[in-house]
């Protein structure tokens, strides 16, 4: 099974937006250990995702759960896969050696050109230099990096040039994501604005599909290669079952957003999984009211319980914010995979199906 | 900013394309397997690499199994549906 590993509740950076709290709460070995225990417990393939906080500040952590893994990977048979998500400031060659040997995937959190906007550093320091020298760092050793960006209401204006920013910078696989939550307050006028600037990324992708290279931007292109497939990003949404975090105490959560509400804990890496509480969340999870005669029914993220929770309080209920933002998103993607379609169909077929 | 239903919305050119793309495949005996899987959810399951979710992003899902395989298949029966200026 998979698990997401909060190894420290502290971190280097204080992003605006951020909804976790700060406090110098970290992992233990032992829950460490009965973490790697309990991915490798369920089903025949065992996956950890390094998060916080900063994973990075707890980097022995990472070293030991992957030392561990692999053996148990060895003894067992079972596949072992790892991922991180980070901030980046305190990767290092030493690391990121390590990280490329385990075939680490690493998703660096890094919101482009509006990087200072939101992402500071707890001294409230800017951190976007840093972190553009670390992507580079990254890059030269794990070509794959994802850059993985979150646009606040404030970072709107730099959205089409984050894109290209990161682009250029060398990823090929970037995700943008608005930002949810109490921390930040979109207006109409904000989602105008987004509006224009996603217009202009999907002319920018137009552009980049004629020069015959190959970048996924995860907002876009996932709209249009999911509807070629039929598939549901709804579905994504595995509440409990897919992918559970751990607090660094070893407590099991659904996901991430739910950590700290006594009312989702479903069970600890001691004592295992509550499958009774796991099949009685299942049970409660629906496709939201006001959605279940929209045509987009299937193509938006509305049962995605996280965000949900973020934005009204209740997993099952689709806030105003992302019904907008996801009518929007389909409406351009569409757009854009239309024109593709015309303009090269092999080449089409290629990229997204 | 509200919650709206959208109504007639019709499937995308360039999704039926594909879609008809696949079928002429099909129909045309190619013996892919990813064609005889057309349809199915295990066609677009990740790779186990990309299993594990990046947390604080849900939307990276891009799979690379076999694309070139695949692509071949798609190609190799494209249907080119022409947008009618009007729509």
């Amino acid at each position: 099974m998979n698990l997401t590993l909060h190894l420290t509740d502290n971190c280097n950076m204080d992003c605006s937006y951020c909804i976790r709290e700060k406090c110098p709460k970290d992992m233990s070995e032992e829950v460490l250990f009965k973490a790697c225990d309990l991915a490798f417990s369920k089903g025949t393939r065992a996956g950890l995702c390094f998060f916080g906080g900063e994973p990075l500040l707890k980097k022995e952590l990472i070293y030991k759960a992957l030392d561990y893994c692999e053996k148990k990977s060895e003894k067992t048979g079972i596949r072992f896969d790892c991922k991180m998500t980070t901030n980046g400031t305190l990767l290092d060659e030493e690391f990121l050696d390590r990280a490329a040997k385990a075939n680490l995937g690493i998703g660096l959190s890094f919101d482009g050109r509006a990087q200072d906007v939101c992402r500071i550093f707890a001294n409230g320091k800017p951190t976007s230099s840093v972190v553009e020298e670390k992507a580079k760092l990254l890059l030269k050793y794990i070509p794959k990096a994802s850059a993985l960006a979150t646009i606040a209401p404030q970072a709107v204006p730099y959205y089409a040039e984050s894109v290209k920013y990161l682009h250029d910078l060398g990823f090929k696989n970037v995700s943008f994501v608005i930002a949810y939550g109490h921390k930040v307050n979109w207006t109409d006028s904000d989602l105008d604005a987004l509006r224009v600037q996603l217009e202009e990324t999907a002319s920018y992708l137009k552009e980049l599909f004629l020069k015959k290279e190959t970048f996924y931007m995860s907002a876009i292109d996932s709209k249009i290669s999911d509807c070629i497939r039929g598939r549901n990003p709804a579905e994504r949404c595995h509440l409990g079952t897919r992918q559970m975090p751990v607090t660094p105490d070893g407590t099991l959560y659904p996901c991430t957003s739910f950590i700290g509400d006594e009312k989702y804990i479903l069970g600890n890496v001691f004592d295992g999984i509550d499958e009774a509480k796991v099949i009685e969340l299942a049970k409660r999870s629906a496709t939201p009211e006001t959605c279940r005669e929209c045509d987009l029914v299937k193509r938006c993220t509305n049962s995605c319980g996280c965000a949900n929770r973020m934005n009204t309080g209740n997993e099952n209920q689709v806030s105003p914010l992302q019904c907008t933002y996801e009518r929007m998103l389909i409406e351009i993607s569409d757009n854009l995979g239309e024109e593709l379609y015309q303009i090269d169909p092999d080449r089409f077929a290629k990229e997204f199906a | 900013m509200k919650i709206t239903p959208s109504k007639n919305h019709k499937k995308p050119l360039y999704a039926i394309g594909i879609a008809a793309a696949l079928t002429a495949a099909a129909v045309s005996g190619c013996t892919n397997p990813f064609v005889q899987l057309a349809g199915e959810t295990t066609t677009s399951a990740a790779p186990t690499e990309t299993e594990v979710e990046l947390d604080g992003d849900v939307a990276i899902e891009q799979t690379e199994t076999k694309r070139e395989s695949v692509v071949e298949t798609i190609t190799a029966g494209i249907v080119t549906i022409t947008l009618n200026p009007n729509q």
